[in-house]
């Protein structure tokens, strides 16, 4: 019988899975398995994993990585809320990390600041085609002076490719189609190819990966980029009827995935360039551990409003300790407690983040919405993933989110009637794993473990 | 070849009159512009966000409900301070409530720094050709 193994190389724990077809269900789950990561070699964890779970070597093979962090992408635009938010979009769907964001003209201390963030790629972004040349040619100058093993993306203006291309000769460049060719028309496809291939080329070659590839005769793909493909197939196989989310939280990070439409409202004026059906945005401050301090920086005051002071003073001595050691757990049920208000933290900064807005405008006919972002009221399923969400019990996700907006006069277009599901063995990936090679198959299993259809 | 004239076009604050915009994106086009149109309600940051990252060369604002005035203020100051210094600018529509005289309301939209008011009877030929006229003479100054 056919053998399908997905195997996800983490940053703690190497994961697989091996799934036979089922007739009802697309897939059944044969067996799961963890090994820790091997960091410095990391063919060690992934052989242990495959040799536990297909000593034959017959199961066809889909695995990802997200070693490293994933790749870390230095994004630049010229105006923040267009061809910037389309680099961050680009960057994200790629499954990169953004390291440093910035916008209009570079001056030495921004270059300075870009290295010092210490990024694998450059994505230069800027000008809509035959648009703004000025700010993407100063760029060029500055840029020139990087140190020449960095690569650069250039996804910006077409008219100025000859000039990125004399200016950028001496490194690593990828000219692609412009990120925002025409304002209405957003175009992240190609650069998140760029990203993609960079990263076979940039991570693979590292910590045997390299070896990994050349023994399987398969390439690896990014954690979130599998993710993402594999909830845009999902979303398609629902016939884009449920919008969903999915929440995955770690140490160092919180991602955020969603899936959904935006209906049309009378009296709704939807502004800005338009969504895509699905989109991730990650956030590199918010995370359970290593980015325990930052999170808590940020919730600090509505947690103080929602428990009190003394609780969140209390918390800062927990959140001093995890942040130093990032192995530790909860040992007492208020720490329990601590770390859960710090996970609902963590997602609300997330949810708040990757959620749009609308604004009461009064016109000369009567009120009138004005919305910016991604509208989230549709979405019905929220799934919880990454070692510390997927472990609670639905009641202790149901409390995952703060409710309150942050601003009365601007309405927060989150969910509003929701299920959350855990991914309780932290199947996602592998199923998205899967998904490369039996897409339908996967869909139909995801879907009857939520319950969907 | 002369370069293309990229202008940005849109109806500023709360108005949502549509239909003058369609107009006024198909006119332009015809005449050889290429418009990045707006559409209705935009914020003076819009427009400028819009000319910036497309490289246009002038700002039309459109305003049919008679607030133009307290949408456009500050406008040209705005443009200056966010790099669009000199951009061409040019207002038109019904710009005030009620009736006022033409040459009283476009005294103050040149006071604000519009380059040209139009008002609702205008030959919109005179004013594509006008439109052309002060991008040339801005490229050239």
């Amino acid at each position: 019988m056919k053998k399908y193994l997905g195997i996800d190389i983490g940053s703690t724990w190497t994961k697989g899975a091996i799934f036979t077809p089922d007739a009802e269900k697309g897939l059944r789950l044969e067996a799961l398995f963890r090994t820790p990561t091997t960091v410095d070699d990391l063919r060690r964890g992934f052989d242990t994993c495959r040799g536990q779970l297909d000593p034959e070597g017959e199961a066809e093979l889909y695995y990802s990585s997200s070693a490293k962090g994933g790749l870390r992408i230095a994004a630049l635009g010229v105006v923040p809320e267009l061809t910037l938010r389309m680099a961050r979009e680009a960057a994200c769907s790629a499954g990169g990390k953004i390291t440093s964001v910035t916008a209009y003209k570079l001056c030495a201390d921004d270059v300075a600041e870009l290295l010092k963030k210490e990024p694998d790629i450059v994505l230069l972004t800027g000008g809509t085609d035959g648009g703004n040349e000025e700010c993407v040619r100063h760029n060029l100058e500055l840029l020139a002076q990087l140190p020449p093993e960095l690569p650069v993306i250039y996804a910006g203006n077409r008219s100025l490719r000859d000039a990125v291309r004399a200016k950028l000769a001496s490194r690593e460049l990828k000219v692609v189609e412009n990120v925002l060719p025409e304002l209405s028309r957003p175009n992240a496809g190609p650069a998140r190819e760029a990203i993609r291939e960079l990263f076979l080329e940039r991570i693979v070659s590292g910590r045997g990966l390299d070896r990994i590839v050349a023994e399987t005769g398969r390439e690896p793909v990014p954690t979130p980029l599998a993710m993402l493909e594999f909830l845009k197939s999902f979303y398609e196989y629902t016939g884009e009827r449920t919008g969903f989310a999915v929440v995955d939280m770690g140490g160092a990070t919180t991602d955020f995935y969603s899936a959904c439409a935006d209906k049309f409202e009378p009296n709704v004026m939807v502004r800005g360039i338009p969504e895509p059906p699905v989109k991730r945005t990650v956030e590199g401050d918010v995370g359970m551990r290593v980015s325990a301090r930052a999170a808590f920086e940020e919730i600090r005051d509505e947690l103080a409003r929602r428990r009190g002071d003394d609780f969140a003073e209390k918390m800062e001595k927990y959140i001093d300790r995890v942040s130093s050691e990032c192995e530790y757990l909860p040992q007492t049920p208020e720490e329990r407690d601590f770390d859960l208000a710090l996970a609902a933290g963590c997602c609300t900064v997330a949810l708040r983040r990757h959620a749009g807005r609308r604004r009461q405008v009064f016109t000369t006919t009567g009120p009138v919405a004005i919305q910016t972002g991604r509208n989230l009221k549709s979405v019905s399923v929220v799934i919880g993933s990454g070692g510390f969400l997927s472990r609670m019990t639905p009641e202790e996700l149901k409390n995952m989110w703060w409710d309150t907006p942050v601003d009365p006069e601007c309405e927060l277009l989150t969910p509003t009637e929701f299920v959350w599901y855990p991914d309780v063995e932290g199947l996602m990936v592998l199923v998205a794993d899967a998904a490369r090679g039996v897409p339908e198959a996967a869909c139909r299993f995801l879907s009857g473990r939520l319950d969907l259809i | 070849m002369d370069r293309e004239m990229v202008i940005v076009l849109g109806v500023i604050g709360a108005d949502c009159h549509a239909v003058g915009n369609k107009i006024l994106e198909r006119f332009f086009g015809d005449q050889g512009f290429k418009v990045v149109n707006l559409g209705v309600m935009v914020s003076q940051d819009e427009y400028i966000d819009a000319a910036i990252e497309t490289g246009a060369e002038a700002i039309v604002v459109q305003s049919l409900y008679g607030h133009g005035e307290i949408d456009c203020q500050g406008f040209r100051e705005r443009c200056t301070e966010r790099g669009l210094e000199g951009i061409v600018m040019h207002v038109g529509g019904n710009l005030v409530v009620g009736k006022a005289e033409p040459e009283e309301v476009r005294k103050k939209f040149l006071a604000m720094g519009f380059d040209r008011v139009v008002f609702p009877h205008d030959d919109l030929r005179e004013e594509a050709e006008a439109l052309k006229r002060d991008i040339l003479s801005r490229r050239t100054a």
